[in-house]
């Protein structure tokens, strides 16, 4: 039940599930924060895995991703939280950080790394844009992205697989700045507008 | 608030989602999201939730078990109760990824905690073997006193031994030599003396041997028989061998052949007036030589 209800939306509204949840585990019932990795381990883990490329570094950055949210549930409202965010911002931050303090020449790395198929990142993991979309809102995310132009999603593909920064991105793809962030911010707002009846204005 | 800001902020905010700025940027638009006004808060929200639908699409890969294993136990262990015993992934540029488990931190208090017991245990072992060595110790000197002691009192005997032989000496020297040999009466027939006086010097002795031991209380004492009078002439101990030997102090005029007789009584302690126990030797100047 929590599952369907994870993966159709109600979790990123402050559904009554997540926040039960929420409760729950900030009442420090274990039970609770295993039911939420369960729901979303596997999305979890797959996106570390597109950044940082290591299975055992991955592993490592979700545990500890769970780990903070058991630690940090005090903190957090279960009215108008977003747990899933919550996850997802531990997830990218962990992973992203790594790969930009571990990687001795980052720039290099990264225009290497931009020019080469999604199909080889993660050492031989698959394409994360051709993973198979099994439900309605990975179809979304999916349209929404095989709507934007090609730089466009160059662009977003290389900020949020690879924790590249702008700098970084104008850099490899041999553009301004300035239309790294155009392009940037033209992205997610054609993502935001697909994506509507998911997302939330909450925290 | 212009169009170009209003665009600004959009494309921080953009960037800022998606984790792309640099650290001046980051800390702009952290500036400008404390003074945010509603509409501006609600954007970055919506924004916020945009880019992290970007994680429906990667395809779920399924972690190993032991992930989720090492998580519930480690909350089920304490791990919310101590921020010390955190487990965390400390990442920052260039410093490269510090990795503290909560099992690691762990280990390290429960290394000190052996390391005190330990230490408390070796101290107390020194301190137990300390006072053993102090007993072992102590019990070794008593035994060196009763030794020591032993060894004071031989030393004493044969101190006084060389005193009574060069006494004997000294008289052995003399010109001219009187003895009178004492014999063993009724009560202790075994025993013999001598009573030796050199001409030189006056000096008189007497030497017994084979007396019987001396009861608690009392001692041998010498008498001079002359005109029918008894006149103490001093007393003496026996050893455990039942010798003895004694100087008779009776002044330079005192000359042992104009004595008749010389006997030996057992007398109580401090000796006697006139003699009142059983005679042990006797002699008379018919024995002298």
């Amino acid at each position: 039940m929590i599952i369907f209800a994870a993966l159709y939306g109600k979790t990123d509204g402050g559904s009554v599930d997540e926040s039960e949840l929420l409760i729950r585990i900030q009442n420090r019932e274990p039970e609770a924060l295993e039911q939420l990795y369960d729901l979303y381990k596997s999305h979890l883990f797959g996106l570390i895995l597109s950044i940082v490329k290591k299975r055992k570094v991955a592993e490592q950055i979700l545990q500890q991703v769970f780990l903070n949210i058991w630690q940090q549930a005090e903190t957090f409202d279960a009215e108008r939280d977003n747990v899933f965010n919550r996850l997802v911002t531990f997830s990218r931050s962990g992973a992203i950080n790594y790969n930009r303090s571990s990687a001795p020449d980052q720039d290099n790395e990264n225009a290497a790394a931009l020019r080469e198929t999604f199909s080889s990142i993660e050492g031989g993991y698959p394409d994360p844009f051709e993973a198979t979309i099994d439900n309605d809102r990975k179809e979304l995310v999916h349209r929404a992205l095989s709507g934007l132009p090609e730089k466009q999603l160059d662009i977003l593909k290389s900020a949020y697989y690879r924790g590249m920064t702008q700098e970084e991105i104008a850099n490899s793809l041999n553009i301004p700045v300035e239309e790294v962030k155009k392009s940037m911010l033209e992205g997610i707002q054609s993502l935001e507008q697909t994506l509507k009846q998911f997302i939330s204005g909450n925290d | 608030m212009t169009e170009d800001s209003f665009q600004k902020f959009d494309e921080l905010c953009a960037g800022y989602v998606l984790n792309t700025l640099n650290s001046r940027e980051h800390q702009e638009f952290e500036n400008l999201l404390a003074k945010a006004d509603n509409n501006q808060l609600k954007k970055y929200r919506y924004m916020r939730s945009a880019a992290n639908h970007l994680a429906f699409a990667v395809k779920g890969t399924e972690p190993p078990e032991y992930v989720k294993n090492n998580i519930m136990t480690q909350i089920q262990s304490g791990f919310d109760d101590s921020k010390d015993e955190r487990t965390d992934i400390i990442v920052s540029r260039g410093r490269g990824v510090k990795q503290q488990s909560a099992s690691e931190q762990k280990d390290q208090e429960t290394n000190w905690l052996f390391f005190a017991v330990a230490a408390s245990i070796a101290l107390l072992i020194l301190c137990l073997s300390l006072v053993f060595y102090s007993f072992n110790l102590s019990s070794q000197i008593n035994q060196h006193e009763e030794t020591i002691n032993e060894q004071q009192q031989i030393i004493t005997e044969l101190e006084q031994e060389i005193r009574y032989k060069n006494e004997l000496l000294s008289v052995l020297e003399s010109t001219d030599i009187s003895i009178i040999t004492l014999r063993g009466m009724e009560s202790n027939p075994n025993g013999f003396g001598k009573i030796i006086q050199g001409s030189d010097t006056g000096a008189t002795l007497i030497q017994v041997s084979n007396m019987q031991p001396v009861p608690e209380d009392s001692l041998y004492q010498v008498w001079i028989i002359r005109n029918n009078k008894y006149i103490s002439a001093g007393t003496f101990e026996v050893n455990d061998a039942g010798n003895g030997f004694s100087r008779m102090d009776q002044g330079e005029d005192f000359n042992i052949r104009a004595t008749d007789t010389f006997t030996v009584t057992l007398e109580p302690e401090g000796g006697s007036l006139q003699p009142t126990g059983d005679t042990y030797l006797m002699g008379s100047n018919g024995n002298r030589q």
